[in-house]
């Protein structure tokens, strides 16, 4: 891993103010993530896993420490400037799909790029690639409750890829899925890493799933205890 | 991006649909504020227009002497017999035609009527038609030999007996026989309107059969084109007071009558303007409750999209610019329910004597969706701001 991370996360509390008790989601964590790198993020429930990932994606702003995205620290950026960022840089996979339920498969893809200020041709025409590319050229109108979870997912993915982000967050992404296509959606994933290049990070409390990443981080209690390269990690499984 | 984005406009229209009866209720105060405001504007303009129509076809030389200070105050003053003679001596004044105007039983065929007398002076008669009053349409005008013969309003028949009646035929008025010798045209200003209905009759026949005393109503004045128009009011109006011996009367132009109906409609206007603007008040907090409940129930929806790059602005414009077709949907409702008050006012009126025909310019309407899409839009500045303000992470974690 040479050259400057992509993300890096320098000393990060995050602390939540409950009242009578202050409730430590992540404790002095640093870490770097490098173009190109695939890392897992494990640990038991209230480890502090999401909050990481929402800190290592720009979606939270730590209570202590700093986070560069691209070199550049979060805390000098306004929240306009932290949703370019996001837009422009990381693309979000969630357990619950998180697909807008009024909106086709299409339209869902097309969102981020209005978001990014594209063109209305160019938008249809880049949403109509990526879900083909993803499997779902002829789902493009259907709305999400008329697809599968998978194919939900897909669609997630799709919108994840469509304004070309170097970093892809991914949150349990199989969590609402069968095994069948839960293996599809994590084979889509490691392409993404392994074909496109693209930085994936990944929550989950599967080992198995944590397996194909090539590097998995373990939380407890908000601190990393553990980072461990996986044998055949960015290869099958 | 060009100036509009269109994309903000298609976002609003589908987060719109389905939201049905709901959205409906919402829009009902815009819908009747913008349907008074509608309504008043396109019922001014129509009287506007139908008021300039009575100056060109009376003309800007008549004038209205009336007994007493006003219409109201009428009851005790009275105008002589002679004031026209009077008001013809002053310098200006072409000629002068005093109305006697009287409710009078008459009896047609065995029924009896109730029914508007007007009693002119015979060798006067013709002067009216002048002023485009009483212009006989069939038979012959009245003559100063004329006792016992009667010109009838061209809507006489057909409205108050609601039976044929034709030249030569008998009519009994107040227990003496009289033969229609002329027919009206039927006349379009406001101020002949009351020929239309009544019979015309020598003043002196018409003294002759009343119970009670009977003087000018009014005195219809014409002045000379070369005359100032001023000055030869307070001309008539010294002389005629120097005749009294006090000023017992009063002097209309056409401006001043027209004044007075627009009071009339200035009031009606400014209860209008109270309803529509209370319904618009009203409409607005409907449409800001409503984006509030959306937002409420949308958090998630626009936590997903700050995480995938919505800025704040872009949030508060996609619900600024929903309530705003909420406002432009109530608007065109509203115009429509306008346009429809508007006609039923002008056949209302119509039917009441009064010619008025509701005028919608094409700047009306582009104003009130305007108007309408406006209201929503800041109805929508709030709600919007609360959706903004949503944090994505607790959004996205909100099951």
């Amino acid at each position: 891993m040479t050259g400057k991370p992509v993300i890096k996360v320098d000393n990060v509390s995050k602390v939540y103010d409950m009242g009578k008790v202050q409730v430590r989601a992540l404790d002095g964590v640093s870490m770097d993530v490098h173009k190109g790198q695939f890392i897992s993020i494990m640990g038991p429930s209230g480890s502090g896993k999401t909050t990481l990932l929402d800190v290592l994606s720009a979606l939270l702003r730590p209570t202590h420490g700093e986070v560069f995205i691209n070199g550049k620290p979060i805390s000098k950026m306004d929240d306009n400037q932290l949703a370019g960022v996001r837009g422009q840089t990381i693309g979000f996979i969630f357990q619950t799909f998180n697909l807008i339920s009024r909106m086709s498969a299409l339209e869902n893809v097309m969102l981020p790029l209005w978001f990014a200020e594209k063109e209305q041709s160019e938008r249809k025409e880049i949403a109509e690639e990526i879900l083909t590319q993803v499997g779902l050229g002829d789902r493009m109108h259907h709305r999400p409750n008329e697809l599968s979870g998978g194919q939900r997912q897909r669609v997630a993915i799709a919108r994840a890829l469509a304004v070309n982000p170097d970093v892809i967050v991914a949150d349990e992404p199989t969590g609402n899925l069968d095994t069948v296509s839960g293996d599809q959606i994590l084979e889509l994933i490691r392409n993404l890493n392994s074909k496109q290049g693209k930085t994936v990070l990944m929550v989950t409390h599967e080992e198995d799933v944590a397996k194909i990443a090539h590097e998995t981080i373990f939380l407890r209690d908000g601190k990393i205890v553990k980072r461990y390269k996986n044998g055949r990690g960015g290869t099958k499984k | 991006m060009g100036f509009v984005d269109f994309e903000l406009f298609r976002v609003a229209s589908r987060n719109l649909k389905g939201r049905g009866f709901r959205s409906f209720l919402t829009i009902l105060g815009v819908v009747i504020g913008i349907a008074a405001i509608v309504a008043l504007i396109s019922v001014g303009e129509g009287l506007n227009q139908s008021v300039s129509q009575q100056f060109q076809s009376l003309g800007t030389e008549t004038l209205f002497v009336l007994p007493g200070g006003g219409f109201i105050e009428s009851a005790f003053a009275k105008l002589e017999d002679d004031d026209d003679e009077t008001i013809e001596e002053v310098r200006g004044v072409d000629f002068a035609v005093p109305l006697y105007i009287s409710g009078q039983q008459i009896e047609f065929k065995d029924t009896r009527y109730s029914v508007t007398i007007i009693g002119v002076k015979p060798e006067k008669i013709d002067k009216l038609s002048i002023i485009g009053m009483a212009s006989v349409a069939e038979g012959r005008n009245l003559t100063a030999s004329d006792t016992s013969g009667v010109v009838i309003g061209s809507n006489f028949a057909s409205n108050i007996i609601k039976e044929d009646l034709s030249l030569r035929q008998s009519i009994e008025i107040g227990g003496k026989k009289f033969k229609v010798v002329g027919i009206l045209d039927e006349a379009t200003n406001n101020f002949a309107r009351m020929f239309n209905s009544a019979i015309i009759m020598n003043s002196d026949e018409l003294k002759s059969i009343s119970d009670t005393e009977i003087s000018p109503m009014r005195i219809v004045v014409n002045i000379l084109p070369s005359a100032e128009m001023e000055e030869a009011k307070e001309r008539i109006s010294e002389h005629l007071e120097d005749e009294h011996g006090k000023k017992d009367f009063q002097i209309m132009d056409l401006q001043q009558i027209s004044a007075i109906a627009g009071d009339v409609v200035g009031m009606i206007s400014l209860v209008l303007v109270g309803i529509a603007a209370i319904s618009l008040l009203v409409g607005g907090i409907g449409i800001m409750n409503t984006m509030l409940m959306s937002v409420m129930e949308r958090t998630k929806e626009v936590g997903i999209m700050k995480a995938i790059g919505a800025t704040t602005p872009k949030i508060i414009s996609i619900f600024v610019v929903e309530a705003g077709l909420i406002g432009l949907i109530g608007g065109i409702l509203g115009l429509i329910l306008g346009i429809a008050t508007a006609s039923l006012i002008s056949i209302l009126a119509e039917s009441a004597g009064l010619p008025l025909t509701a005028v919608v310019t094409p700047e009306l309407i582009v104003g009130a969706l305007a108007f309408s899409m406006a209201i929503g839009m800041i109805a929508g500045v709030y709600p919007a701001f609360r959706a903004a303000s949503v944090d994505p992470v607790e959004a996205l974690h909100y099951e």
